[in-house]
């Protein structure tokens, strides 16, 4: 049974039922076409074993929406995009972009929600071709190609008896997930709360066509603005090497469904009792709609809350262990159903998640907070006039590390995500509104955003709180000496 | 070694020159002398033989191809039978129209050494390479226990990375194109474009990944890849618990409309088609032995499928993927709904397999 089954097989039926709207007739845009001679496009085309398009091409639309993970496709439009087969190939096109004054950012898996890469002016790179795991089992290390999705890497790893902390939904690649610093698995334990800090070096294009090594020994500021810098990073990633860890013999863990009415007994044990916990046990919390309560309904009869921890340990005795303050707790006794005792591995977890946030409509927000039960409160007393069909909130504890310094810089106790979902279009406006309005609301308890995550489209004012103000002035001055001339479009709303 | 023997006019002239027919040393009771074992070698290649040359491999055999693993997918040291035909595979799965030439066959005890060239087109950049190089073989009781490949895979890299510096004019494959340098043409399709969603788990090239349970899409016909596909996007595949299916709901749902549907079938079957599982070379398990005409009859005598009948080819599937289709067939995951009349008959006939070692015996005779 995936994790929160109830409310996946609801959106489930409702997706095998959604017609889907052709974009454009594809039929009359198939076969090769080429950029008109002599063009800019076929220059680069020339250059390149990769693909070019542009706008005005037939086709251009269609390789538009797809460079979009999910089903909303935010309306902007750059002037081409390049569908790289190499990193030649992206040198090839960064020194084109630079040579014709337009402004490149990056897309891989499409999965920013506020899809940042689109920008209405200048060229997308597309890396999502760039593959390939090469692990070096007795050095417990990897490099793996930015195309490469968080499962496959742990399917891989898994052979050699090693593990990354990768993202949790498993067909996210690995790129914009670490270079925005990375809510992984067990990155408490395992890279000082999150994922970028298991990154050795970078392969890393810069905006003079360079490709170069990043890490703590060569271009080490470079390294350090990849290292969290996201969609403000001026270069592209074409490689990532990576630190791993000993595999956890078993994933073991359980899931406890409660009632609405439980929600604030389950944020003060999020509060309480987690922190308590080995840095080896991941604990979070979501709210779904139950399957069998229509929409419309308050959330007290229609939300279900899902307590879900995860011990990553070296045998089932240990994990049992490791939970057992947790499960002592009085709230497990008011659990409405439960599955307990599952030894678990990557492979179920990533299934379960699929199930979880399947590809539909979506958009969402996140902060980073100190105090859950402060900001539960303010999501409560939110919920109510939720618009969206399906709105989940995410409560996720990531420990209390230092972070070392990187440009990732913002971290708190805990992680709160809200993520929209919606069937028809007409749906949208009114869900990013509302989320909008629960995200201003929230901000006295924020400390900052997770920039992966965050709503760039409806704060952009805000970006700057995913950096501390050291690390957002350090970023930008780092900008300046690596891209003088502003080769790499800036942060959302910044170019 | 990164191909088949090119022309077999040259391998029987070398054959004659031995002095001695390969294939009659090699059935002639005691192991054969080094040479012979190594020709042999070349001419089971030149035959698309799998079979005849897995039985030249010491289980013990080291087969190594100097080159960065990382960088060129059949690089690095891989050991016995096994790794040999892993080896073959990625070489396929990675080059076309390759060309070998073996200039001599130099002999010291139980070693030989083969100097040559290989021509090859690299299938992701569209260069076509000519490297020098000298094969390293050594040879106990008629078979190999170690293959060296010395190489200039400085110039086979650059290929993979795209340096047409690396590519030769002139000498260009039949099948390749015509226009547009040494590189496929440039394909702006629809159909490419709908595919980005599809590369994370199927592969740059759709030969599917094996680390995310995603099986090869290559030489499927195309009305099996769009019927699946539709019944994915309209709830008659990928339930919940078919725990590496559901994620195709998603992804197929995601593809714009059926004629994007259209678009990217007709991507995916104009991609190279690696060669297949060589079923008809391989025998039949006794475990299975009663089973396999009931698949024949739809799949083909050598699982290469049959449209007509709505069979997709088995041969081009991976083991693992069959024996989990099979399962899912059997459990409910696939083949039930009443309009996927290809799948209930499939789940129908997949209940009379016996046991879980049939299952597994089916994959292995029919996967790559």
């Amino acid at each position: 049974m995936a994790r929160f089954a109830l409310w996946s097989r609801r959106r489930f039926l409702n997706a095998a039922a959604v017609s889907v709207p052709a974009a454009v007739a594809l039929s009359a845009c198939q076969g090769f076409s080429r950029p008109k001679a002599g063009s800019d496009a076929a220059a680069l085309q020339e250059r390149i074993a990769g693909t070019v398009v542009v706008k005005g091409d037939e086709t251009y639309e269609t390789w538009r929406e797809a460079m979009i993970w999910q089903r909303a496709k935010a309306n902007r439009r750059p002037d081409m995009i390049v569908q790289v087969e190499s990193a030649g190939d992206v040198q090839e096109a960064v020194r084109f972009a630079a040579a014709n004054g337009m402004k490149v950012t990056t897309r891989c898996g499409g999965h920013s929600m506020a899809a940042c890469f689109l920008r209405d002016t200048g060229m997308l790179i597309d890396v999502s071709r760039l593959d390939g795991i090469a692990v070096d089992k007795a050095a417990k290390t990897a490099v793996v190609g930015p195309g490469v999705f968080c499962r496959g890497l742990a399917e891989r790893l898994a052979e050699d008896g090693l593990a990354f902390p990768g993202a949790h939904c498993g067909t996210v690649p690995i790129s914009g997930f670490l270079l925005g610093g990375g809510v992984g698995m067990n990155t408490n334990a395992w890279s000082s709360g999150m994922s970028v800090f298991a990154v050795n070096a970078v392969d890393i294009v810069t905006a003079d066509g360079r490709l170069l090594r990043a890490s703590a020994q060569d271009n080490a500021d470079l390294f350090w603005a990849a290292r969290g810098g996201g969609p403000g990073l001026f270069g592209v990633v074409v490689k990532f090497h990576l630190q791993c860890f000993d595999a956890p013999k078993v994933i073991w863990g359980a899931t406890y469904v409660f009632a609405f009415d439980a929600l604030d007994e389950v944020t003060r044990v999020m509060d309480e009792v987690v922190p308590r916990l080995d840095k080896d046990v991941e604990t979070l919390v979501a709210i779904a709609a139950a399957p069998d309560v229509p929409f419309g309904e308050p959330p007290e009869k229609r939300q279900r809350i899902y307590l879900d921890v995860n011990a990553f340990v070296a045998s089932e005795a240990e994990g049992r262990r490791k939970l057992t303050p947790l499960l002592d707790q009085p709230l497990i006794a008011r659990a409405i159903e439960r599955i307990e005792n599952r030894a678990g591995n990557f492979d179920r977890y990533y299934s379960d998640n699929e199930a979880s946030f399947p590809q539909g409509h979506w958009m969402g927000d996140a902060v980073w907070v100190d105090d859950p039960q402060a900001a539960m409160a303010v999501l409560k007393a939110h919920m109510p006039e939720c618009p969206a069909p399906r709105a989940t909130p995410v409560l996720l504890y990531m420990g209390t590390n230092p972070l070392p310094d990187a440009a990732c810089s913002r971290i708190a106790r805990f992680y709160l995500a809200y993520y929209m979902e919606w069937d028809e279009p007409a749906e949208e406006a009114a869900s990013r509104a509302y989320c909008l309005k629960v995200f201003n609301a929230l901000k006295p308890v924020a400390r900052g955003s997770y920039i992966n995550e965050m709503d760039q489209e409806g704060r952009p004012q805000d970006i700057h709180e995913c950096y501390s103000p050291q690390a957002w002035k350090r970023l930008a001055a780092l900008r300046g000496q690596w891209d003088p001339k502003g080769v790499f479009h800036g942060f959302y709303g910044e170019s | 070694m990164t191909s088949k023997l090119p022309k077999a006019g040259i391998v029987a002239a070398l054959v004659l020159l031995s002095g001695v027919g390969a294939q009659q040393a090699l059935t002639a009771g005691k192991p054969a002398d080094s040479a012979t074992v190594v020709r042999e070698l070349y001419a089971a290649f030149e035959r698309g033989d799998m079979v005849a040359l897995e039985q030249l491999i010491a289980p013990d055999a080291t087969w190594t191809y100097y080159g960065p693993p990382d960088k060129l997918p059949f690089g690095g040291t891989r050991h016995g039978p096994k790794g040999v035909a892993e080896f073959f595979a990625t070489v396929d799965e990675t080059l076309e129209n390759p060309v070998a030439v073996q200039r001599a066959f130099i002999v010291s005890g139980d070693m030989v050494a083969v100097p040559g060239t290989e021509e090859s087109t690299v299938r992701k950049t569209g260069i076509r390479y000519k490297a020098d190089l000298v094969h390293v073989f050594k040879v106990r009781d008629g078979k190999i226990v170690s293959f060296e490949e010395f190489i200039d895979s400085g110039k086979v890299l650059l290929a993979f990375q795209g340096d047409g510096s690396a590519g030769i004019g002139g000498a260009r494959a039949a099948s390749a194109p015509a226009a547009g340098g040494a590189r496929r043409p440039v394909d702006r399709s629809a159909g490419k474009a709908a595919f980005t969603t599809c590369l994370g788990c199927h592969g740059n090239d759709g030969q599917g990944r094996a680390y995310m349970h995603a099986p090869d899409l290559t030489g499927l016909d195309a009305e099996y890849l769009a019927r699946q596909l539709t019944n994915y996007r309209t709830g008659k595949r990928g339930k919940l618990d078919d725990a590496h299916g559901f994620q195709m709901v998603g992804r197929a749902t995601a593809i714009p409309g059926p004629d994007g549907v259209k678009a990217v079938v007709s991507y995916i079957t104009a991609l190279p088609k690696p060669q297949a599982a060589p079923v008809a070379n391989r025998p039949v398990p006794a475990a299975i032995r009663a089973i396999v005409p009931t698949c024949a009859a739809c799949h083909g005598a050598a699982g290469e499928g049959n449209a007509a009948l709505q069979a997709p080819a088995l041969d081009r599937l991976d083991a693992d993927y069959i024996a989990r289709q099979l399962v899912n067939f059997r459990t409910g995951k696939r083949g039930y709904h009443a309009d996927d009349v290809a799948g209930a008959t499939m789940a129908a006939s997949a209940q009379t397999i016996p046991d879980r070692k049939a299952i597994d015996a089916l994959a292995a005779y029919y996967g790559k």
